[in-house]
């Protein structure tokens, strides 16, 4: 049972977990030797830093707004950039310390979940509170418009959503023209983005190489809704995963691979929490691409030649701190044989990229660009590459990775890095 | 001078992106952790995150010229109502960003850090570099700032053999109300390091501690450094008799070996440890020791175990009981809120050998109000966390802030226990807060007028914190008998 409140996301179902803040600070100013928590937000560190910026900060707003002492329709330009300047990475949901009794003696292992105050529901329940008056940032409205229009952030054609798949060099199979079992879910960015589309290519190259029956769902792929839902756009949501669950039914998937740990997310803790009955109808296991990659190489299904060099992997927030997913990719990094490093914020506490809860499309007030200082942190480990499994971690720290000087890093997602070690 | 000039103002000190008077951005200040801030949330007119002291003695000049009440706010986790009469058209300094360790002086074994550093980060420094602190910081050491810790006086991890922070304390530097910078201790001496504190002339620096930010603003903090702990060693002993535990408690704050002490009385016992209380266990005592050898370490620990046996002290898993507190230093009380609530804290001092007097009336105090305190689900856990020679009682009260009920028994309550604990039980409050003040400086008018006296010379126009420390608002109010 996870402690986020992943449905009906009105302020006032968070009353209890709002009120249950202790204004302890740990969310704003932690820095721990135990676990080499050197930083908790880094929104707090790269902008004005005032409280509202911070999950204490906005369950005093939260709190004040539910008291009537504020009032959402005089929600300022000032307080809606730093509402939205968040990007929900999640690090300070983990360092909060109102921690679930039941799970005490697991202390200092505690889950994600097992964190009392949904900091991040109680964000988006903001975000959402926004939505409804009308004035969330002119960029977030315009991806939200996008997506309910064109059905990607971008805004671009439906009917491009599949077309670069045409140009790989063998064939993917799509849902219409004949049944599988696995469908690989693409998402939009990696739909879209020539960047993301390479890493695709990568995946299904490898599955290919592996022989698992998939398949994509081509032009009827919709966005899986995870951005609108952590934007605040709850309905908009719902609109998008009933559209993808009718999709899931009428092929009858049995597995689902996601490319993006931001869908991965949405379908393993969004729409069961959503759509309860018919999620558990559909019976389908959801897995991220770098867990199915794992157990490919595991199983010897993917033969690998040994490489050289030093990979630092960089942990994306949705994969791993929210939902526990460190190993896998480390596991494929290290079995191609090259040598893994480490940078000093990992695993739990990974440095944000900077594009996660609509990061990479806007831009705050005072622009934290955290994609710079994450790729600074990769090159100052000495690898030659840095590795990443998001699509959205990838351009961002690629972006990042143009103002660093004389770094000469690459920045390769780990189904490329396989597949370039693949036989 | 409207908020808009005012705002303008400390735009050109500290620059656009450091200055809000945004509805929304200070209300995100509107509230401390104590029950004074739950009872009425009051927002500043305008938030300031300045950088070093230069921008910290602008915003004062500016401050003392428009005659504008000025907070300084450290981690904002003042439990005990530090902050004087909340003024909605003041200035809140949020202190914040002076954070950073300046250094470590290895001759004069000494770390200098600005003052909103958090303990956390400056523990975490200090040991990277081989040191340790005696004063470890509060509960809240994850959160709280050194330069919070020292204005309002905090007591913590490694008080019972080093004391409450302001005894490790060498120099401190101030900006003072009108905006001049002030060291305290052998800074004074443009030629001396930062090593000394009772040198120079009177000491300055105990002005400032437990001073509320009344007199000033602490920009900069010194403390004495102790070689790193290469060794740990932790006791847990369960006693069936309070006469016992008492004497215990006594004889292990009497070797000043321990560096942590915990007495888990009655309704403590039951809520962190209730196996305990089912085995019949009346309360338990934990130790910590760490040294920089490990000769030390057994020696100082085998010295408390035989104090414990000797008193009929059963030895209990140490690891689960005592190694934790230790371990997980600072993160402790924040899981107890999770647990039940809101907390409210009624930490006091009290004579090492008069703390079992003193729990047992706070505990008759608590048992009266029981049933009142059941029905609106408030838990209650009471604890003796020792400092030298002296017993820091603590009750902590666990609430449901959204339960307006809840909140007004629980200040009922604390007053009701301040006046047993301090007015009538002789204790004293060694950290600062409205909480207490009726029963300390309210009813000592000598004391009084000397620092209404202070705040007048130092502070002639009132910006800093006013009404702070129960003074009154109008500075030329006369004081009492």
């Amino acid at each position: 049972m996870t402690s986020r409140t992943r449905h009906g996301r009105r302020l006032e179902d968070f009353r209890r977990e709002i009120y249950l803040c202790s204004r302890c600070n740990y969310c704003r100013g932690m820095v721990r030797a135990r676990d080499a928590t050197d930083l908790v937000c880094p929104i707090r560190e790269n902008t004005g830093g005032f409280d509202a910026f911070t999950a204490r900060g906005r369950n005093m707003i939260a709190r004040g707004i539910l008291e009537g002492k504020l009032d959402p329709q005089e929600a300022t330009s000032e307080f809606v950039d730093a509402l939205f300047a968040c990007t929900l990475c999640g690090s300070c949901q983990e360092h909060c310390l109102s921690l679930d009794p039941d799970t005490w003696d697991l202390f200092p292992n505690n889950k994600f979940t097992d964190h009392k105050i949904d900091a991040l529901g109680i964000a988006e329940s903001l975000r959402g509170i926004i939505i409804e008056t009308g004035n969330p940032p002119p960029a977030i409205r315009q991806v939200l418009h996008n997506i309910q229009l064109h059905g990607n952030p971008e805004g671009k054609p439906r009917s491009k959503r599949e077309e670069f798949l045409e140009q790989l060099d063998f064939q993917v199979k799509k849902a219409c023209e004949g049944k599988c079992s696995s469908l690989l879910y693409l998402g939009s960015n990696a739909s879209y983005n020539q960047r993301d589309q390479k890493i695709v290519e990568a995946i299904a190259k490898l599955l290919h190489i592996a022989g698992v029956d998939f398949c994509v769902l081509g032009n009827e792929e919709e966005d899986s809704g995870s951005d609108p839902l952590r934007l605040g756009e709850e309905g908009l949501f719902e609109e998008l995963a009933t559209r993808n669950l009718a999709l899931f039914k009428k092929y009858g998937f049995k597995n689902i691979i996601c490319v993006s740990p931001h869908d991965y997310d949405a379908l393993i803790n969004d729409y069961p929490a959503f759509f309860e009955n018919e999620w558990g109808k559909l019976n389908i296991k959801v897995q991220h691409y770098t867990e199915v990659l794992a157990d490919l190489v595991k199983h010897g299904k993917l033969k690998v030649r040994k490489t050289s060099g030093t990979v630092v992997y960089h942990d994306p927030c949705y994969l791993g701190r929210i939902n526990g997913v460190y190993d896998a990719p480390r596991d494929i990094i290290k079995a191609t044989g090259a040598k893994l490093a480490e940078m000093r914020s990992s695993r739990r506490n990974s440095y944000c990229c900077g594009g996660g809860g609509g990061g990479v499309w806007y831009e705050a007030l005072h622009k934290p660009r955290l994609q710079n200082q994450r790729a600074k942190q990769a090159c100052d480990t000495g690898a030659e590459i840095l590795a990443v499994a998001c699509p959205i971690c990838a351009q961002m720290l690629e972006d990042g990775l143009t103002d660093s000087g004389n770094c000469r890093m690459q920045v390769l997602d780990v189904a490329e890095i396989l597949l370039n070690a693949c036989i | 001078m409207s908020n808009k000039d005012l705002f303008a103002k400390l735009e050109e000190i500290v620059g656009s992106k450091f200055v809000s008077d945004d509805k929304f951005i200070r209300w995100s200040y509107s509230m401390d952790s104590n029950i004074f801030d739950v009872l009425d949330p009051t927002p500043p007119a305008v938030v300031v995150r300045p950088c070093d002291p230069h921008e910290v003695s602008k915003i004062l000049q500016l401050a003392n010229k428009l005659k504008t009440p000025v907070y300084v706010r450290g981690g904002g986790t003042d439990g005990g109502g530090s902050r004087g009469t909340r003024v909605k058209e003041s200035i809140l300094i949020d202190i914040t960003r002076l954070n950073n360790v300046v250094g470590i002086d290895e001759s004069s074994q000494t770390v200098t850090a600005l003052a909103g550093t958090t303990w956390g980060r400056l523990n975490k420094e200090v040991e990277e570099k081989g040191w340790r602190l005696g004063y470890k910081g509060p509960y809240s050491g994850y959160g709280s700032t050194i330069g919070g810790s020292v204005a309002v006086q905090s007591n913590g991890y490694g008080s019972p053999r080093y004391g409450v922070v302001a005894e490790d304390l060498t120099n401190l530097q101030v900006v003072l109300p009108n905006g001049e910078i002030l060291e305290t201790g052998s800074a004074v001496n443009p030629s001396a390091k930062k090593f000394y504190r009772y040198c120079i002339g009177p000491d300055l620096t105990g002005i400032f501690v437990g001073s509320g930010g009344c007199f000033g603003v602490i920009t900069e903090v010194t403390l004495r450094l102790y070689p790193k702990a290469v060794d740990t060693a932790f006791g847990a002993y369960g006693f069936r008799n309070d006469n016992s535990t008492q004497k215990c408690y006594y004889e292990w704050l009497k070797t000043r070996e321990a560096d942590h002490v915990a007495w888990f009385a009655e309704d403590g016992l039951r809520v962190n440890s209730p196996e305990l209380t089912e085995q019949g266990y009346a309360s338990m005592l934990t130790f910590a020791v760490e040294d920089q050898t490990h000769e030390l370490v057994d020696a100082r620990a085998k010295l408390l175990r035989q104090i414990a046996e000797d008193q009929g002290g059963e030895n209990l898993d140490s690891n689960k009981y005592a190694k934790g507190d230790w371990d997980f230093k600072f993160e402790l009380l924040p899981r107890w809120a999770a647990k039940i609530g809101q907390w409210q804290w009624n930490c006091h001092m009290i004579p090492a050998g008069d703390a079992l007097m003193d729990l047992k009336s706070v505990l008759n105090l608590l048992k009266r109000h029981e049933a009142e305190l059941e029905k609106n689900g408030v838990t209650h856990s009471t604890v003796s966390i020792a400092h030298k020679n002296a017993g820091h009682v603590s009750t902590s009260m666990y609430y449901d802030q959204s339960n307006p009920d809840a909140v007004k028994l629980v200040k009922n309550l604390c007053d009701k226990y301040a006046e047993l604990s301090v007015g009538k039980n002789g204790g004293c409050n060694y950290w600062l807060g409205k909480i207490w003040y009726p029963y300390t400086i309210m009813r000592n008018p000598i004391y009084r007028r000397f620092l209404l006296s202070l705040k007048k010379a130092v502070d002639p126009n009132n910006v800093l914190n006013p009404g702070g420390l129960m003074l009154p608002t109008d500075l030329n109010e006369e004081v009492c008998q």
